[in-house]
């Protein structure tokens, strides 16, 4: 057995340790000096290959992602001619049953299943929800809707957007019209900011992620080149229009609302019907 | 990790949800050595976390193709393979690029950029052989079926891939054991 051949069964980790092949090519390399600098070399190398890495966080995101979106065609597991029918008999009836609720009780955006589809849903139900069409930045490659406003400060960098006088709400809720809303030291609104507009890209191909969040009736949206930014977006459960949005950003590993001077944070955003 | 939502997944059941668990746990695994592998290979961070998606991707569409006939990370390490050469026909590495996510130690830093180099300098196959069986870890017959090359030309590919990579040190100071250090994710 020479260098080349010893080294081989010595690379290939299946062999059996009590095999003739093995043993010879051990008393081989124990007997050669050449074998031996060479054997030491692997190691050397091997503990450098050997440095761990990890993935970052948005990958697993993306995966997850893309492995939502329904035309994949997921989990396609072999079945039988017989399991086919059943099974289309199953679905046949419960798509049927599914569509006479359906059609009387919960609107088209309701059905949608994927984050995706939430997104989709959640961009109808805001243009038709503000009553204006999206805006093109100069370019096209942005699609914006504005929103303008005031702003009512309820606590430190808690803002309730207020479109028109009529539509104070906290926490997403309308507010009692018989109730004030009282300047200070009330429990509504201590500090009104005029004028401020918000911008929400209603482009899904702007976003690194789309999904759900933990009660599933949230959409955290992550916006390209911006990985310690999301929004998070509450959705009506039957319409899948917007009750209310965050916008949060990651500081030191957790995801915290954006405090500052800057008004650049809108708590709740209450629309139209909510 | 955030787990896979139950309703994203149409026509859930038990069985999905089995397969779900074993996806997650399959990523948990060797998604880090999988991104390790693509990166050594591609020479780009960013390059190599869009293959990890995309394998991962490819792999849960055809889950069920895995019946356990070799070893599942084998077969994650094929569609990587894959999604690799892919990716380099559509955007092919610079020669002799370093890996750009990997943070150089602060000792030996001359060497470990040399070392980088010359595992770059390495033919296409004995790189890919050389990584996987020396780098993951994985048996030759394991590379043999990810690389879809028989076993006995992976073996010699590790074999002259080794004996390259030592000649370019023969008449230099022996390597340093100390692993390099990788950045971690900014979040």
């Amino acid at each position: 057995m020479n260098c080349e051949q010893a080294q081989m069964i010595l690379i290939d980790s299946t062999v059996d340790h009590s095999s003739t092949r093995w043993i010879d090519a051990t008393n081989h390399i124990s007997h050669c000096e050449e074998c031996q600098v060479q054997a030491q070399f692997e190691r050397q190398l091997g503990a450098w290959l050997d440095a761990p890495v990890q993935p970052k966080p948005d990958v697993w995101n993306r995966i997850v992602t893309e492995t939502s979106d329904p035309a994949l065609k997921l989990w396609r597991n072999p079945t039988t001619q017989k399991e086919k029918m059943k099974r289309n008999i199953i679905t046949s009836s419960v798509a049927a049953a599914t569509l006479m609720v359906g059609i009387g009780l919960i609107s088209q955006s309701a059905l949608a299943a994927t984050p995706k589809a939430k997104f989709i849903a959640m961009k109808k139900a805001v243009l038709a929800a503000t009553g204006q069409a999206a805006t093109k930045s100069p370019s096209g490659a942005a699609w914006f809707v504005d929103l303008e406003g005031n702003l009512i400060e309820l606590t430190e960098g808690s803002y309730t957007f207020v479109p028109d006088d009529k539509a104070k709400s906290v926490k997403g809720q309308p507010l009692d019209p018989s109730k004030p809303v009282l300047p200070s030291p009330g429990k509504y609104a201590t500090k009104t900011v005029a004028g401020f507009a918000l911008k929400l890209d209603l482009n899904e191909k702007h976003y690194d992620s789309i999904r759900f969040g933990k009660d599933q009736n949230e959409l955290v949206l992550t916006q390209k080149g911006q990985a310690n930014t999301r929004y998070v977006v509450k959705l009506d459960k039957k319409t899948s229009a917007p009750t209310y949005l965050t916008l949060q950003k990651s500081l030191k590993g957790q995801w915290e609302l954006v405090k500052g001077k800057q008004v650049t944070f809108i708590d709740y955003l209450p629309l139209k019907g909510h | 990790m955030r787990i896979l939502n139950p309703s994203m997944i149409q026509g859930d059941s038990n069985d999905q949800t089995e397969i779900r668990t074993q996806f997650e746990a399959a990523y948990a695994e060797f998604g880090g050595a999988i991104l390790r592998f693509a990166t050594r290979l591609c020479g780009n961070r960013d390059d190599a976390e869009d293959i990890v998606v995309e394998t991962f991707v490819r792999a849960f569409q055809c889950w069920h193709e895995y019946h356990g006939t070799g070893s599942r990370r084998a077969w994650l390490f094929g569609i990587a393979h894959n999604a690799t050469r892919m990716a380099q026909r559509r955007r092919p590495r610079t020669e002799g690029q370093i890996p750009d996510e990997i943070e150089a130690p602060q000792e030996n830093v001359l060497e470990w950029i040399a070392i980088q180099q010359a595992v770059n300098e390495l033919p296409t196959k004995q790189k890919e052989s050389f990584l996987l069986v020396k780098g993951e870890g994985l048996t030759a017959s394991e590379a043999s079926d990810a690389l879809n090359r028989p076993i006995g030309s992976i073996l010699s590919d590790v074999f002259h891939a080794v004996r390259f990579l030592r000649a370019k040190f023969s008449e230099k100071e022996p390597i340093s054991a100390r692993p390099p250090k990788i950045c971690e994710a900014e979040l």
